[in-house]
């Protein structure tokens, strides 16, 4: 096998790499031609070369088909250059290429003109040339070449950069390629490279990858980012690839004595190197720089003083957006009373940018992503359908980037950015930055759709006023619990007004809700920011997960991964099933979730173990949906640990105790009345002051639906 | 309101911060400002035996700093921390994410 082996990996790495290649239109079928093409050309060269040595005959005829399949492709990659990135159709030359193809079978393969033989002796590959070898190999290389050309011209004539880059590296593959291919294919003899003839069709890697990539990326990257990327590549592949390689080796040589050996080496060799090179590039290479940067820029907005007004606010931020990411300008718009987009800045003229149920506003609302470039709406197969709404509104902003502040489908704010200072287009790394930021942008967005203009600021009371004013409306914003046979009552409170704790409710069908209380961690206008994220990001999870656990778990991984470090989440996510007469819960660290039973007149404690959130990468493992059947007449009091933890000021703990005879006490009051007991116990307690937020939950289930009609 | 006090002392190659008095709400700030001096900058062990009363805010403070000791591979544990402060890190459910040695004399070298 030896040398084969790599090629016909070669040829499962690139038959792998396309198929993850999404499109249509005639530039993907001309690129689908070209793998398959580059795929036949490494299988037929593979099994031609293996069997030349014993079965000549079938190796000619395989080896002939190789070379086939290799003009095939350069001529696919032709068509690829004369039509990307239009959806052009080309009878003339598809003809021309099949007539082409057609013509070069029946003389590659079924006459000597070509090749006349060929013969194996070890590793040593002995080609007889036929008389138009060297015109056919001239003219196939000459199609690949003409190729490169046609892509360059058409590089440097297409106003789009993102085009214009996948161009460049579709010419660059190809290019690379053909060097490639030509050096130990056709020239190997004449340069005693005929040992490596097996590896010559290993030269399908850069042309299928390089346009891979291209189709597949819609963004531009800077020539910097390129050459680090590329530096740092090289310094992997030289610091690591070579010991790799040296260790791989010297288990080669054992394989006589102990095979299996050789091949354990080999993979050992390969694992240390290949998590050695992870680490490295990880550590070392500017992932970590960047991850650093970002948190920067996310620590930046979080300490916006909020008390400055809202210009003040944009102003800041305006400066802050400008640093970070190069850009000429930065506008914001801000959703209405009547659902319009209107620009709040810099302008400050309110001009409608969108009207209320406008394509654009309609088209924001229905992606599913938070950050578009512009390069995007362009090159982006998935963005076809509304991208001619999508560049009108890029056009009418000037913008070349967009961050939604989304609240489900709602569009509460958009962050326009101008184009860069430096007339580079917004890159992967500019996305990934604003994809970090974007829950502080959307606390933001937030704060301008809900505060009022600078104005009427002087009205309104400082920092802690403003903030708790937003904090509140989105708190207050929830389906509210109302149905026949459930009573449910709940109180949050903050004691500066400001605070982290976060009871919402969603109707999911006509007797069923899903419902969270919780406590972030953190106090003040810090907490109060995370929650305002959460809640947003639970309810849009709650439109994408179906499973339970797997909410949760998800909810666990956006705390740790996009909240500031030490954030974490103590609270319960539940279903009430009221024509099931239960709740599903899973707890997370709620510290009470008292259960009275009318038929047992007494209260237990039905909370179970749970495991906080944000503590570690994947919490799937620890979660536990329970069960908690509701006879009629039943009531669930939940707490945060607000009340739990209140202390007197002897420095005694309120504690559960308190919580189960207050449950006792109130067994004929409303759910209403029981919460304003807890929370009227508790704060006389603590002598008049609780300091920490307080959240108290009271369902009382009156029966089932049906139950209720009888 | 009864207050805090946080003292970093050096201890070989740890820098300690010894922490009195109840983490709250009220207090965790002072405890946060230490800590987010040191953490991820030397190994760092905070002395908890001394805390008569913890709630989440303090919780928040030593997952920050256990956070900030992971991504800049520095050491962090918690010295003999009391009932309260270990009932506290115990509710969490991941109590094993905060390492901890019983005293001083048992901090790694």
């Amino acid at each position: 096998m030896g040398l084969t082996l790599f090629t016909l990996l070669a040829a499962l790495l690139v038959a792998l790499v396309a198929v993850g290649v999404k499109g249509h239109g005639s530039s993907m079928q001309a690129f689908r031609a070209a793998v398959a093409a580059s795929v036949a050309f490494a299988l037929f060269l593979s099994a031609g070369y293996l069997l030349a040595e014993y079965y000549r005959p079938v190796a000619l005829y395989l080896l002939r088909a190789a070379d086939l399949f290799a003009i095939i492709s350069y001529l696919a990659f032709l068509r690829l250059a004369l039509s990307y990135p239009y959806a052009s159709t080309l009878v003339a030359a598809d003809v021309a290429i099949v007539t082409v193809s057609v013509a070069l079978t029946g003389f590659m393969v079924f006459t000597d003109l070509y090749v006349a033989d060929v013969k194996r002796l070890g590793i040593e590959f002995i080609r007889f040339e036929g008389n138009f070898y060297t015109l056919t190999t001239t003219l196939g290389a000459s199609v690949g070449a003409v190729a490169v050309v046609i892509m360059v011209v058409r590089a440097a004539r297409l106003k789009s950069r993102v085009y214009r880059q996948h161009l460049v590296i579709m010419a660059l593959g190809v290019a690379a390629s053909l060097a490639w291919g030509f050096t130990l294919s056709v020239l190997g003899p004449a340069l005693k490279l005929s040992r490596l003839y097996a590896l010559s069709a290993t030269n399908i890697l850069p042309s299928v990858l390089a346009t891979a990539y291209a189709l597949s990326s819609t963004r531009v990257f800077q020539a910097r980012t390129a050459a680090k990327a590329l530096g740092a590549w090289t310094v992997i592949v030289i610091g690591f690839g070579v010991p790799l390689g040296l260790a791989t080796g010297v288990g080669f040589l054992f394989r006589a004595t102990s095979s299996v050996t050789s091949v354990i080496v080999a993979l050992l060799a390969f694992v240390v190197f290949g998590r050695w090179a992870e680490s490295f590039s990880r550590g070392r290479l500017g992932g970590e720089r960047d991850e650093a940067s970002r948190e920067q820029l996310e620590a930046a907005i979080a300490h916006l003083d909020l008390s400055g007004g809202r210009d003040t606010v944009l102003g800041e931020l305006s400066a802050i957006m400008g640093e970070a990411f190069g850009s000429s300008w930065f506008a914001v718009l801000s959703e209405d009373d009547s659902g319009g987009l209107r620009r709040i800045y810099p302008d400050d003229d309110d001009e409608m940018v969108a009207a209320p149920g406008s394509p654009a506003i309609e088209a924001l609302a229905a992606l599913d992503r938070r950050v578009i470039l512009k390069t995007d709406i362009i090159a982006d197969a998935s963005f076809a359908s509304m991208k001619p709404v999508l560049s009108a509104l890029f056009d009418v902003l000037g913008a070349e980037a967009l961050v939604l502040a989304k609240e489900g489908r709602r569009v509460v704010g958009v962050f326009a950015f101008g184009p860069k200072r430096s007339g580079a287009d917004y890159d992967a790394l500019d996305y990934e930055g604003f994809d970090a930021v974007h829950g502080k942008l959307f606390v933001v967005a937030y704060y301008a759709r809900h505060v009022a203009r600078e104005s009427l600021l002087e009205t309104v009371e400082k920092e802690i006023g403003l903030a708790d004013q937003i904090v509140r409306s989105i708190q207050e914003k929830i389906d509210p619990i109302e149905h026949a046979g459930v009573n449910v009552s709940f109180k949050c409170e903050s004691p500066r007004g400001l605070g982290g704790d976060l009871f919402d409710s969603v109707r999911i069908s006509e007797h069923r809700w899903f419902f969270v209380v919780g406590d972030i961690s953190g106090k003040g206008l810090n907490a109060s920011m995370s929650m305002v994220i959460l809640k947003s990001m639970i309810r849009m999870l709650l439109k994408e997960e179906q499973d339970f656990i797997k909410l949760v778990a998800r909810t666990n991984t956006f705390i740790k991964e996009r909240l500031p470090r030490g954030t974490f989440f103590s609270g319960m996510f539940g279903f009430l099933a009221l024509d099931k007469g239960a709740i599903y819960f899973v707890n997370c660290g709620i510290p009470a979730m008292l259960f009275r039973s009318p038929g047992l007149d007494s209260v237990v404690e039905t909370q179970g173990e749970g495991k906080m959130l944000g503590f570690v990468k994947n919490i799937e493992p620890y979660l536990k949906t329970r069960k908690l059947v509701l006879p009629p007449g039943s009531r669930v009091l939940i707490s945060t640990d607000g009340i739990i933890d209140a202390e007197s000021v002897r420095g005694e703990r309120y504690g559960k105790e308190r919580l189960v005879r207050i449950l006792g006490e109130n067994r004929n009051s409303s759910a209403a009345e029981t919460v304003a007991a807890v929370v009227r116990s508790a704060s006389a307690f603590a002598g008049g002051r609780i300091d920490d937020d307080i959240t108290v939950v009271t369902i009382d289930y009156d029966g089932p639906p049906k139950e209720k009609k009888r | 309101m009864t207050g805090i006090s946080v003292e970093a002392t050096t201890r070989g190659s740890w820098t300690v911060l010894a922490v009195k008095g109840p983490i709250n709400s009220y207090t965790y700030n002072e405890l946060q400002e230490k800590t987010m001096r040191h953490a991820g900058r030397v190994d760092m062990a905070v002395d908890l035996s001394g805390v008569n009363s913890m709630t989440s805010a303090g919780i928040g403070v030593l997952l920050a700093a256990v956070e900030d000791a992971i991504a800049a591979k520095k050491r962090f544990v918690i010295v003999a921390p009391s009932e309260v402060a270990r009932l506290a890190i115990e509710s969490t459910g991941f109590a094993d994410q905060f390492p901890s040695v019983p005293s001083l004399k048992e901090l790694p070298a």
